[in-house]
């Protein structure tokens, strides 16, 4: 017996619960060892009834019912912003009005990196390097926020935050095709390589433009992208995510009104390479590091006779212009280069279960290159630097109170601190009424503090000067709010309700100035040269409203609403004798939208969205349009089909008549769509 | 022998001692043999034997000598468990530190007198729900994802429905390709979910997926480790290695003064911590987020039981 006893175990090896975890077998560890940290996209993580501001969040299932073809069509859902089409191939975002084709008043991030140009400080929605079907939510912080997100963030913050890449394990596809020539195509891969989860985006995205632009403005688009994304957890606690993208295509140059120009195309790309260190620290403290490059080009090398472009004689060219007979010369204005360069550390630490506090600081390069927009041919940079603080404190079970502040320099503006104070008070937990007051600035971009467009010919001789700026300096937004956050039957109900009074202070905008005179004024006599300048303020009050209600897991109906009254005093008029235009109902007075979602037996999905935005004025080269209504529609079936998931759905936009959006010659019609989605398990 | 055997019989567990047998010299092994051994009064197990034997998986070879030099047998570890039941022992084994589906596996139920016995490091479900009542006790819905191993617990979900008066949304997954989808719907009609262990379908390598997507739900998860909570759980209740030590201690002093061999029935550890992620505790609403606070009413409702 001791003989039998004394036969010999072999050791298991030191990797067997490694595998016996492939082999599905429990071990001890999985009760004791360590496991990958969730982290939070954004800087600081509060229920609604507690967070210093109003927020939009729209979740997936929203943006799926809603029927976005573009990223930017689903902003249409947030009280108080408007969207529109300056061009086929260009959308304009803008918060509580004031927008033109470039609004940059709003801080555009996508997992945490600042994608708002360097140049004209606007969003690119075509070049986001990312597709719609990549995103999970985003989140619209709803009023000015620069305590947390820098300069920009003074009317408000778009954060997109995207799947993470073992949400969509497999291959995808997406094909859409339908109106205005649309033909978009996704294609996904997602996977897992050790530690490493991964996922590679392809799209390509085709389409006519507006066809009713009575100019016939070339503004389609041609273009494909390529994105990665990779979550790397070398240990627990520590996770890195890396992100490239690439995308580049052709744009219609759309049509300068008084040059108007044959059809042609302007070649755009851009790239990102983003990469962040995050660590989980003891006592729920996280340490986060993260640098970030953003590069936009794009090449307007248009060119025509001056003869067409202004449409005179050849003859009369050299009359106009001594010395010079008709030639060729540049009219492409949007031939630039523009380049982002970011780091920023952050340190998140609860301190306490009272205290809860984020901090960090950054350093920024901002770069422009373009020789048309500031007549030199040279990169410009900005250099800025930034810190930060946040502190949440629970001072009592029912009163929150939220300090921030950030501090700003820049090479270019010098420093400035945007503070903000809120303190919510909570009835329980599921209600709360805010009250917040904060003061934020937006400095002019690099294309608005360098304008000095000034059209020359090959031999250097000026003929025109378009836009010249002025030494602007940064804007400034105070504003207060008071808002109410409730939840009813059992959290399925969600009211947000806020009033608010928003002042901005030194207004950058341009004035024609008549003082100035074109070099050659005899081929230009209605050209005035504008300057940028800051005049005057602005104010908002208003008062926005959000409802949504949750019928069933993926059944629901929201209703948003806004109110708006601004009031507009310019108090540089360097040209009282010729406004151009009368710049009254810069915002909507009101803005509405309304979007349900209803699953029905058989996998198949119904859902309609109406908006509705008053008359307006976009700024620029905008028009002052006609308020409108529309109704969108969308029926979709989801089935299986030899291993597959498969989504199907007809999409129709605007049901109703046409409606002019941003300028007159631009009608959005009728668009159908189709669009299959097919998830290869 | 056939002296030990006799004495075995009658539960006079005196001179030889006992033998520990842990899976590894890893720390959380050191500290549940540093906390047994220091729960043990001195010489208690005979002038011969103050001190258990103590066996380190990763430095020995286990061998039936060694377990003919004892008397009882605790296995600390999943490793160590497998390894102690492999030789089939007839001496009383204490397995500790081990999954309940791992000691399921292992040994065959015994009569009315077991001489195997085991103490869980799984939590049972039902303390998992109380602590979701004290935290959030306007949940009534609580999800359960569950997989090919952690199906064995449907029972006590069944028993814990009844118990807690919440109702149990019970969703099934056959391997971690489907825990994305399957988790998706499940945490649309919840308003909690309680992490349960599977090999398969919800382990420490992607336990990070649920949580996440609870998290974007703004969905609390109640989970059985300090893992767990550091990950992103709003709270969990679990046994520290000292905790589970002090039972063993206890069912050894228990065993040493019996008249019968018997050891008491395999069960979840009766001691036990709670944790509480401040930061998701607060952010969605917690009622209250005072781990000393949750602890002992947590402890003081069980006791009352």
């Amino acid at each position: 017996m001791l003989a039998m006893a004394a036969a010999p175990l072999a050791a298991l090896p030191a990797s067997a619960d490694t595998r016996s975890l492939a082999a599905g077998l429990e071990t001890d560890e999985d009760f004791t060892g360590d496991i990958d940290t969730v982290i939070s996209a954004t800087r600081i993580r509060q229920p609604l009834t507690e967070s210093p501001s109003s927020i939009t969040i729209i979740d997936r299932d929203t943006i799926i019912a809603s029927g976005a073809i573009e990223v930017a069509d689903v902003l249409r859902l947030v009280p108080g912003i408007q969207v529109a089409y300056p061009q086929g191939n260009q959308l304009a975002v803008s918060y509580h009005g004031f927008g033109d084709a470039f609004p940059r008043s709003m801080q555009v991030l996508i997992d945490g990196r600042s994608i708002y140009q360097p140049s004209f400080a606007d969003v690119d929605w075509l070049f986001l390097g990312i597709v719609l079907e990549d995103i999970e939510r985003i989140e619209v912080i709803r009023g000015p926020n620069s305590p947390l997100y820098g300069s920009n963030a003074v009317s408000g913050v778009i954060n997109i935050i995207t799947r993470l890449p073992w949400q969509d394990r497999g291959t995808a596809a997406r094909i859409t095709a339908g109106d205005l020539g649309t033909r978009n195509g996704m294609l996904r891969h997602s996977g897992r390589h050790g530690a490493l989860d991964y996922r590679v985006t392809l799209n390509y995205q085709q389409g006519d433009g507006l066809e009713g632009d009575s100019n016939s403005t070339n503004d389609g688009r041609r273009l494909s992208g390529v994105s990665f994304r990779g979550l790397w957890n070398p240990r627990p606690s520590d996770e890195f995510d890396i992100q490239l993208g690439h995308a580049a295509g052709d744009l219609g140059g759309g049509a300068e009104p008084q040059h108007d120009p044959p059809p042609h195309d302007k070649q755009v790309s851009s790239d990102y390479e983003f990469v962040s260190w995050r660590r989980a620290l003891p006592d729920e403290a996280e340490f986060r590091w993260q640098l970030y490059h953003n590069g936009y080009n794009s090449d307007d090398d248009y060119r025509d006779l001056l003869s067409h472009a202004y449409n005179i004689p050849p003859a009369a060219i050299p009359l106009l212009i001594p010395g010079q007979a008709d030639q060729l010369a540049d009219f492409g204005l949007f031939d630039y280069r523009g380049q982002r360069y970011d780091l920023e550390l952050q340190h998140t630490s609860p301190a306490s279960s009272r205290l809860r506090t984020v901090a960090g600081a950054g350093i920024r390069l901002n770069r422009l290159k373009s020789e048309v927009l500031t007549n030199r041919d040279d990169w410009i940079d900005e250099w800025s630097e930034r810190v930060f603080v946040n502190l949440a404190y629970h001072a009592s079970d029912r009163l929150r109170l939220n300090f921030g502040a950030m501090g700003e320099h820049s090479d270019k503006f010098g420093a400035y601190l945007s503070p903000r104070i809120a303190a919510n008070w909570l009835f329980d937990p599921q209600h709360s009424v805010r009250l917040s007051y904060a003061r934020a600035r937006r400095t002019p971009s690099l294309v608005e503090s360098q304008f000095n467009n000034v059209h020359e010919l090959d031999d250097g001789t000026p003929y025109l000067i378009d836009f010249i700026a002025r030494d602007p300096e940064p804007e400034t937004l105070t504003s207060v709010e008071l808002g109410f956050t409730g939840y009813w039957l059992k959290r399925r109900l969600l009211l947000d309700a806020k009033l608010f009074y928003e002042k901005t202070d030194d207004r950058i905008r341009f004035v024609e100035d008549l003082a100035l005179q074109q070099p050659f004024p005899a081929i230009t006599p209605v050209i005035p040269i504008h300057v940028l300048v800051n005049d005057g303020y602005t104010k908002v009050a208003g008062a926005e409203l959000q409802l949504k209600y949750q019928t069933g897991p993926r059944d629901f109906i929201s209703y948003q609403v806004s109110k708006l009254d601004t009031d507009l005093i310019w108090s540089v008029q360097l040209n009282p004798d010729l406004v151009l235009r009368q710049p009254e109902n810069v915002a909507p007075r009101y803005t509405a939208s309304l979007l349900a979602s209803k699953t029905l037996p058989h996998g198949f999905e119904v859902s309609a969205a109406w908006y509705h935005i008053s008359n307006m004025v976009w700024l620029g080269d905008g028009d002052r349009i006609q308020g409108y209504k529309r109704t969108d529609a969308r029926v979709a079936r989801r089935w299986r089909s030899a291993g597959s998931d498969m989504m199907l759905e007809a999409i129709v936009q605007n049901t109703g008549n046409d409606y002019i959006t941003f300028r007159n010659e631009n009608l959005f019609e009728t668009r159908a769509f189709l669009r299959l989605t097919i998830d290869f398990r | 022998m056939w002296l030990m055997c006799l004495l075995l019989l009658t539960g006079q567990v005196r001179a030889a001692g006992i033998l520990l047998v842990a899976s590894s010299g890893a720390e959380l092994y050191d500290r549940f043999i540093a906390s047994f051994t220091a729960s043990l009064p001195a010489g208690e197990f005979g002038p011969d034997s103050t001190k258990p034997t103590i066996v380190h998986l990763d430095e020995h070879v286990l061998t039936r000598n060694d377990l003919a030099a004892s008397e009882l047998v605790i296995s600390v570890g999943t490793r160590a468990a497998r390894a102690v039941a492999s030789l089939k022992p007839a001496i009383p084994v204490l397995y500790t530190v081990i999954p309940e589906s791992v000691y399921r596996t292992l040994v065959t139920p015994g009569g009315t007198c077991a001489t195997h016995s085991a103490i869980f490091i799984d939590q049972p479900l039902a303390r998992q729900a109380a602590l979701a009542r004290s935290l959030f006790p306007a949940a009534v819905k609580y999800g359960v994802l569950l997989g090919p191993t952690s199906i064995q617990r449907q029972p006590e979900i069944d028993a814990l429905e009844q118990m807690t008066g919440r109702e149990l949304v019970v969703s099934v997954a056959g391997h971690e390709d489907e825990i994305i989808r399957t988790s998706s719907r499940l945490l649309y009609g919840i308003d909690l979910l309680l992490a349960v262990n599977d090999p398969l379908v919800l382990n420490r390598e992607n336990a990070k997926w649920l949580l996440y997507a609870a998290y974007q739900r703004g969905l609390p998860v109640i989970g059985f480790s300090r893992a767990y909570v550091t990950a992103g759980a709003a709270g969990a209740v679990f046994s520290e290695p000292e905790q589970m030590a002090r039972q063993a201690a206890e069912v050894v002093q228990r065993h040493a003064g019996a008249a019968s061999n018997c050891l008491p029935a395999a069960g979840f550890p009766h001691y036990f911590s709670v944790a509480i992620n401040q930061s998701v505790c607060s952010s969605l609403g917690g009622a209250s987020c005072d781990e000393e606070a949750l602890s002992a009413l947590l402890t003081s409702g069980e006791s009352e039981k």
